[in-house]
């Protein structure tokens, strides 16, 4: 931080009262199948120290020049660079019933993130170096609600069972930034009143039957096509789709000038890429020294740009996918509606690679086990004769198997934080067998 | 007696604690009051004369390379990308699928990573020259560097300021006489550096200048420069590397080529000797001693003779350590096999009859594939470091100036003897037979001359990046122009069959020509558009986009 600015003030409370303890309901009959009730809240303000080295000052670093060194301009300075600010805020209720058998939780939760320290882009034409200042860029909400439960549901004999289930809700929304104005990427915007990093792109509409051009919709309601041979925009007519204008003739009612532009102030949020709700649910089997644990995962309400989609239908004939199959090839085979026509070298007019629209965003729900792990434990007595104290033989598994829609290789790839999934790598399914040995 | 203890107890405690706070609180400043270990602060960088030399020197590192769109080092701007996509928008080399098959087929939009990358990188290096220069005019003022470092730091920036501005302006604009007296729009000039939020703040909404008073800029830059700069910097190797007097005046003759001043490109031809009565050319004191090689792939012949030559005037340095890499190198891009073979020539420049079978420049510079692979295309000989990328990237060379200069007296002059001993000067050295050579006879018209001075500068200077710009410049000439961008072949009909050194090209030319008038279909492609990384983040230029974008 600059010298000014070093020093943050961050206080924090916190409040609980348990309800359960007091004498009216102790003695109460009415309420005797609640064993535990508590109330809780809670207030923090923290400052966040995972923002980079020296971000505030103006720096040169080394900057060869062939064989000869030199050093250059290489971070601008911010002396107003201050702490970021970020305001928790907690209510919850804790309550358990038979005697701590079933517990329920509940809480409520939101996060204000002030003054964030990020990269605010700036026009690259100013030549600032990285083409952004590092600014307290803006105000960010995350709220929502946690519920959990979690239960012996059976014990008989040598057998528990136990689980627990929990299920989160979240709503992320910005609240101010820079001079309020939006930033925009290559995929994402991030506007006040949206979701941060919101994809924002054009809505498609599919293939155009009669000619396997694109169609897009633009801004203001009309539907255009892309057309493939020339590589301009022209007003679709499903009427008359193969009608383009001829600007070596004369405007006319056969031939009117129908051109168009997909234009950047054509695109639109599409939506939110952090999830809205998620949770797990989590299950343990004992059966005397027999242990089983299966735990499931599952999250939804996010999209996801499938990016590496868009390479796999790339126009360069290499490296296409099964996808490329279902391409409009002629009025008698139009394929799958979604795939136009092919042409080489035309991948960035045929798939817009370098942008976002509706033909590449899919919803990232699934559902994922992603632990399953069984246990033995040898009784005691077989160990006794060798001086070993307890031994657990065990084998599990992590993320067996993931249930979605989602076409890509992992709904929970790595995306950059950016909701666009570009060559990532999925989880890994890993195997384990071990013995835990006490001595 | 309880709550005595508790009393005296948290008495103490109290003590103690407020001590403690106060030894804590007196030695907090020193903790959080550290400088970096392995970077210079702002204003640390020009405390004495070596370190601002080495930020003079960090201004040549942005020209030769700042970062591609994904943040690697591929030579943009003047590393090798100037070169690469002034020939690749031109007909006379090709793109072999697909590398820079965007830029060589107009399927460019505003968000293709080429043009991005040459409008960001331009800007990144005019920001760091503005730096420099604010920073040297402050310490020389304050007495921490010496005036005469000042000045000549001082003249380099805007040396390769001016060397940026112009490329800026052939890629993003329409040419200078799109309009009269060059009022159409160029793009916003910045003369201070941004290095600080407020400077952000107060520049953010600079909208495009005219191509005239960026014109202007260029050329007060470059008059500063030749004021300034040395006539040469110690070594054969800097003087090349490094601005010079001479390379100032050298531009200058291609800027006012550009601007169609003629007059003005004989007066700084004259400076260089240009103006002699016959060749040998070669420039004086006060100025580097300039001169063509005796063979025409003299400054060619070896990555030591980029650096060691009499020809080359201003060229981009590259050394094993810092160079564009096997994505963004000359010689890797241009060269036949082992290199990437990625740009071949187009047998619409190799069956030009202009361009004699026995033109010295065939054997030397080109060739084809080495057997036993079979022979496919021809490629450029010029940049020779395939495995280091070590080769100079050629900005101006002395016969550039020569050529300016004889197409400058041949237009105010029909069938000027000058204009045709400079054309020779360069020719006769790859026309060896006098039977071949031209005399005055050769010419029925001043047009005539012209033309040979033209396809003259289009053998001379394939693969060095400047067919494009002369595209641009002449687009809209009566006589000259190509009305756009000309027709090309594509990599798949340039079969080698296609190739001879007799016939024209008659064959196939898949890649349609791009009109110069926006109105045609696709002729508002001619030059780029601001890229969408500006506009998403710069309204003012979002409005003032290239029509058709």
């Amino acid at each position: 931080m600059p010298e000014a600015n070093r020093k943050g003030y961050f206080p924090g409370v916190s409040v609980a009262y348990r309800i359960s303890e007091e004498s009216f309901f102790k003695n109460s009959t009415a309420l005797g199948f609640i064993s535990d009730f508590r109330i809780r809240g809670s207030f923090a303000e923290v400052g966040n120290i995972a923002i980079g080295r020296f971000r505030y000052l103006g720096q040169y670093s080394a900057a060869v020049y062939g064989g000869q060194s030199g050093i250059g301009f290489s971070n601008i300075g911010n002396p107003a660079l201050r702490w970021e600010e970020q305001k928790k805020y907690d209510l919850g209720l804790e309550l358990g019933f038979l005697d701590g058998r079933i517990n329920f939780i509940a809480d409520y939760f939101r996060q204000d993130n002030d003054k964030i320290v990020l990269s605010a882009p700036t026009a690259p034409s100013l030549g600032v170096p990285g083409n952004s200042i590092v600014q307290n860029v803006g105000n960010i909400r995350n709220s929502g609600f946690e519920l959990g439960i979690n239960a012996e549901v059976l014990r008989k004999g040598d057998f528990t069972w136990s689980s627990s289930f929990n299920f989160t809700t979240q709503k992320n929304k910005v609240l101010a930034l820079f001079n309020n104005e939006d930033q925009i990427g290559a995929y994402n915007i991030i506007r006040v009143g949206e979701s941060i990093n919101a994809l924002y792109g054009y809505q498609y509409l599919g293939v155009a039957p009669a000619n396997g051009n694109p169609l897009y919709q633009k801004a203001n309601g009309t539907i255009i096509q892309g057309r493939i041979s020339n590589q301009a925009y022209y007003t679709y007519d499903p009427a008359n789709p193969n009608q383009y204008y001829n600007s070596a003739l004369p405007i006319s009612a056969s031939n009117p000038d129908n051109r168009a532009t997909l234009a950047s102030s054509d695109r639109s949020v599409l939506g939110s890429v952090l999830p809205k709700w998620f949770g797990g649910f989590n299950n343990t089997f004992t059966y005397k020294g027999i242990d089983l644990n299966v735990l499931l995962r599952y999250q939804g309400g996010n999209l996801i740009y499938n990016r590496t989609r868009t390479d796999l239908v790339n126009q360069n004939f290499v490296n296409n996918g099964t996808e490329i199959l279902g391409r409009w090839k002629s009025v008698a085979e139009p394929g799958d509606g979604v795939t136009p026509s092919v042409y080489f070298g035309r991948s960035t007019f045929i798939n817009l690679d370098n942008q976002a629209y509706t033909r590449f965003v899919e919803k990232g729900d699934f559902l994922r086990l992603d632990n399953l792990s069984l246990g033995y434990k040898i009784p005691s007595k077989a160990l006794n004769k060798i001086s070993v104290g307890s031994v657990r033989i065990y084998a599990s598994a992590q993320n067996l198997f993931v249930i979605t829609g989602y076409k890509g290789l992992d709904p929970e790839t790595n995306t950059n934080g950016a909701g666009v999934d570009y060559n990532g790598n999925p989880q890994q399914r890993t195997f384990t067998f071990g013995i835990n040995l006490g001595i | 007696m309880r709550k005595n203890i508790k009393y005296v107890l948290t008495n103490k405690v109290f003590i103690a604690f407020t001590i403690a706070l106060f030894l804590g609180v007196s030695s907090c400043k020193n903790f959080t009051d550290i400088t970096p270990d392995n970077t210079l602060a702002e204003n640390d960088a020009y405390s004495n004369d070596q370190r601002a030399l080495a930020a003079i020197t960090g201004v040549y590192s942005a020209a030769q390379s700042s970062p591609y769109t994904d943040g690697s080092n591929r030579g943009y701007p003047f590393g090798a990308a100037n070169t690469i996509q002034g020939d690749m928008r031109g007909e006379d080399l090709i793109a072999v699928p697909s590398f820079f098959a965007i830029t060589n087929e107009n399927t460019h939009d505003v968000t293709t990573a080429n043009n991005t990358a040459m409008w960001t990188s331009l800007f990144a290096t005019i920001n760091r020259a503005n730096e420099v220069i604010e920073k040297l005019v402050a310490a020389s003022a304050a007495g921490t560097v010496t005036q005469a470092v000042s000045l000549k730091g001082q003249a380099e920036a805007r040396f390769l300021r001016a060397l940026s501005y112009h490329e800026l302006l052939v890629l993003f604009a329409r040419p200078y006489n799109h309009t009269v007296g060059a009022t159409h729009l160029g793009v916003p000039i910045r003369e201070v550096a941004n290095n600080t939020p407020q400077r952000v703040e107060e520049n953010r909404n600079a909208p495009r200048n005219t191509v005239a008073q960026c014109y202007s800029f260029i050329l007060a830059d470059l008059d500063f420069a030749e004021t300034n700069l040395t006539a040469t910097n110690g070594s054969t190797s800097l003087t090349i590397t490094r601005a010079t007097k001479g390379a100032a005046v050298a531009l200058k003759t291609r800027i006012k080529l550009h601007m169609g001043d003629y007059a003005g490109v004989i007066t700084e031809g004259t400076k260089l000797g240009t103006s002699a009565a016959s060749g040998p050319y070669a420039s004086a004191t006060p100025y580097a001693v300039y001169r063509l090689t005796a063979s025409p792939d003299g400054p060619f012949s070896s990555t030591a003779a980029n650096y060691g030559n009499t020809e080359s005037i201003f060229s981009i340095e590259h050394s094993t350590i810092r160079n564009a890499g096997t994505n963004g190198s000359l010689s890797t891009m241009l060269s036949r096999a082992p290199g990437r073979a990625l740009i071949a020539i187009s047998p619409i420049i190799w069956n030009q009859p202009f361009w004699r079978a026995d033109d010295l420049r065939r054997t030397l510079l080109t060739g084809t594939d080495v057997p036993p692979a079979v022979s496919r295309s021809y490629f450029s000989l010029k940049y020779k470091d395939v495995p280091t990328f070590t080769d100079a990237n050629p900005i101006i060379r002395y016969a550039e100036v020569l050529l300016n200069v004889a197409e400058a007296y041949s237009r105010i002059t029909a069938l000027d003897v000058r204009a045709l001993n400079l054309l020779n000067a360069v020719r006769n050295r790859s026309v060896t037979l006098a039977a071949n050579q031209f005399t005055i006879a050769s010419f029925a018209t001043g047009i005539t001359l012209t033309q040979a001075i033209l396809n003259e500068r289009r053998i001379e200077f394939l693969g060095e990046g400047r067919r494009y710009p002369d595209i641009h410049r002449l687009a809209l000439d009566p006589n000259f122009g190509t009305n756009g961008i000309p027709s090309k072949v594509t990599y798949a009909a340039a079969t080698f069959a296609s190739y001879n050194t007799s016939t024209p090209y008659a064959g196939a030319r898949a890649i349609a020509a791009i009109p110069y008038d926006i109105n045609a279909t696709n002729g508002f492609k001619f030059i780029w558009p601001i890229p969408q990384v500006e506009t998403n983040t710069n309204p003012v230029l979002a409005a003032q986009q290239n029509p058709g974008y």
